[in-house]
């Protein structure tokens, strides 16, 4: 078909039949065209016309300076109008349409294809992943076998890590301090204070290397954004905002760029709602105290504690969207909406690497600073008054014994746990710090300690680092079930010290009270900037309820139960 | 068959993705992405690229390494 076939004969049939209204137009206007002789760079008359009544503004503008232009868009206006009344709808997109129609009727008409199209690879994948009822399980499992394959891959390491800051590091700082004769406070300060404080966090940087590598492959194949299509569409059954879920999955990162990412949402009530949900996603900063707690108390099991964690804060996130959507948020449905998914790809080395070391270092700079302000802070808090033999009557001591109270039906009533869940304000990692600050800076030494020397400590660094190469290689094939089992993992000193003063249900309801309770100041913050401090403040207290409601119902249900 | 995307998007329950959509509709994904970028210029879908990050994110030290990138795109339906 040539391009000359496919311009209009004045008497016979037209190619694209636009319908009997707008035919009936294109033809007053035609007849315009001809009657005035009006000529435009030698348009056909029919193509004129149609472009007229889509209101192209190139043509118009050519039609104007033409002789005879100006009636002709009088005329063109007016058919515009009558059209828009008769379709409701831009004659533009009613043309379009048409032409459309007719693409699709001819293309079926003359194309032949296979009876079955040979689906790519890509296409296959996509299928089961997005699928509507294995869709879900399928993202569960993926999101347990990560935390399963970086918990036990980054044991060892940790494990190694956590020797060489209570080991070596601290004995060369204690050497260096005393070289220099600084007083006895000062090397409290920075043993007891920033080393047990900063470097209880910081063992979890390989936890944190492998999880983001991980979640690197999950990303740079395209499958996350599969996970993210596919909880989209539960979400959106249950009236959220169909892009709700880009800062919810931000949330997992950091809360406070997830708040802000909320702008992306047209309508405040969506971007309020889709905000106040955010904080239940279990950000980075939880990581840690989840880690810690599961490793001290459910060892062999610590994939489960971590995976629950996650799914329990998308289950209240979601539950809280459906109560707020009935009560303080009811409005209009939401949009409907299609998502171009990007391709499967081969992830590179470099480009997880680079994703891995991007994010790990993130977290490696705000334990630099925010958490090493808080050790030191905490630490001057246990000492307070000046002097004070027993931390138990510090003012950190009282502060967390008042509080204590609160949480006596919760299961963890003590001051230690009750100033450590005040310290999390500040980032929630600073629980995991100050709970080091108690439970191992805290300890008094007996005796004068003989270090071993220098050269020696480097040596067990390296042995060390070399056996944690080793065990973690031995994992990968121990992940698959049955295939042989890998000693347990060494204990932490802070481990060791939580074991006696938690049951593994006060543990569980210090979790899931963690997980749920008021975000960090920043992600109040946030939500203070961007909605204002009234509804900050409502979010405080309404997180701080349904985490101490739901600590108490894990507590108490399982005591009724005989668990832990 | 351009209504029939917006009909087939208000019909579904949830999100569909663009391969499901071609589907439906029974027209090739390449002539979907025309139809799609016709509703788009005339103001009918608003597309979202899913890896943009609010303006504030321009400053921000984790830009780098927040999670959301390349995420894909959504045509969301606009409703006046």
């Amino acid at each position: 078909m040539t391009t000359h076939d496919m311009t209009y004969p004045r008497k016979g049939q037209p190619l694209v039949d636009y319908g009997r209204e707008i035919e009936t137009e294109i033809a007053k206007l035609y007849d315009l065209i001809e009657a005035e002789d009006i000529r435009v760079d030698h348009y056909p008359h029919r193509w004129l016309a149609i472009k007229l009544l889509e209101e192209d503004a190139d043509v118009r503008e050519r039609v104007a300076s033409a002789r005879g232009g100006a009636e002709l868009l009088q005329a063109a206006e007016k058919s515009v109008n009558h059209l828009r009344n008769i379709y409701g709808d831009d004659v533009d997109i009613i043309i379009t349409d048409r032409r459309y129609g007719f693409i699709t009727g001819l293309v079926k008409e003359v194309v032949e294809r296979p009876p079955v199209t040979r689906r790519i690879l890509s296409d296959r994948i996509d299928t089961i992943v997005t699928h509507r009822l294995l869709g879900i399980p399928i993202f569960v499992a993926m999101m347990w076998l990560l935390f399963k394959v970086t918990t036990d891959i980054a044991a060892p390491y940790m494990d190694w890590l956590d020797e060489v800051i209570t080991g070596p590091f601290s004995h060369w700082a204690e050497r260096f301090l005393n070289l220099i004769n600084s007083p006895d406070w000062l090397v409290a300060l920075a043993l007891d204070g920033i080393i047990a404080g900063v470097g209880g966090v910081m063992v979890f940087i390989p936890l944190l290397l492998f999880l983001y590598f991980f979640i690197a492959l999950l990303e740079d194949t395209g499958y996350l954004a599969r996970a993210a299509f596919v909880m989209d569409r539960l979400m959106h059954r249950l009236g959220l905002h169909g892009k709700s879920f880009i800062p919810m999955l931000i949330g997992f990162g950091c809360t406070v760029p997830a708040i802000y990412a909320t702008r992306t949402l047209e309508s405040r009530r969506d971007r309020l709602l889709t905000a106040l949900l955010c904080p239940f996603m279990s950000c980075g900063a939880r990581l840690p105290v989840y880690v810690l707690f599961a490793a001290a108390l459910f060892a062999s099991h610590q994939d489960i504690v971590l995976i629950s964690m996650y799914l329990l804060g998308v289950a209240l996130a979601i539950l809280t969207g459906i109560v707020f959507r009935y009560t303080i948020f009811r409005g209009k449905p939401t949009s409907p909406f299609v998502m171009e998914l990007p391709p499967y790809r081969l992830p590179t080395i470099r480009g997880l690497a680079t994703h891995m070391w991007e994010r790990s270092s993130a977290f490696i700079r705000k334990a630099g600073v925010y958490i090493f302000a808080a050790a030191v802070v905490v630490w001057f808090l246990l000492n307070m008054p000046w002097g004070v033999d027993d931390q138990r009557d510090s003012w950190f001591g009282h502060t967390g014994a008042t509080i204590s109270h609160v949480f006596e039906p919760t299961g963890f009533g003590d001051w230690e746990s009750s100033g450590a869940l005040v310290t999390g304000l500040v980032a929630k990692e600073v629980v995991v710090s100050t709970m080091s600050e108690i439970y191992v800076g805290g300890v008094e030494e007996e005796g004068e300690e003989e270090f071993p020397s220098t050269p020696e400590e480097i040596g067990d660094i390296f042995e060390g680092g070399a056996r944690a190469v080793r065990d973690s290689v031995k994992r990968v094939p121990a992940l698959v079930p049955g295939v042989f089992q890998t000693a347990p993992d060494e204990e932490t000193d802070l481990q060791a010290a939580l074991k006696p003063v938690f049951s593994e249900r006060a543990a569980v309801a210090f979790l899931v009270f963690v997980l749920l309770y008021v975000p960090c100041v920043a992600t109040l913050a946030a939500l203070g900037q961007e909605f204002g401090w009234s509804w900050a403040g409502f979010a405080a207290a309404y997180y701080t309820a349904v985490a101490w409601v739901a600590a108490f119902v894990v507590y108490q249900g399982a005591g009724l139960l005989g668990l832990g | 068959m351009l209504s029939r995307i917006i009909e087939e998007l208000e019909k579904a329950r949830g999100p569909l993705n663009l391969d499901e959509l071609s589907r439906r509709l029974g027209v090739q994904r390449s002539a979907l992405d025309g139809m799609i970028e016709t509703l788009v210029r005339k103001g009918r879908l608003r597309e979202v690229e899913l890896g943009e990050a609010p303006p504030m994110c321009a400053g921000c030290a984790e830009r780098s390494g927040c999670p959301v990138v390349g995420m894909g795109k959504v045509y969301e339906v606009v409703r006046t």
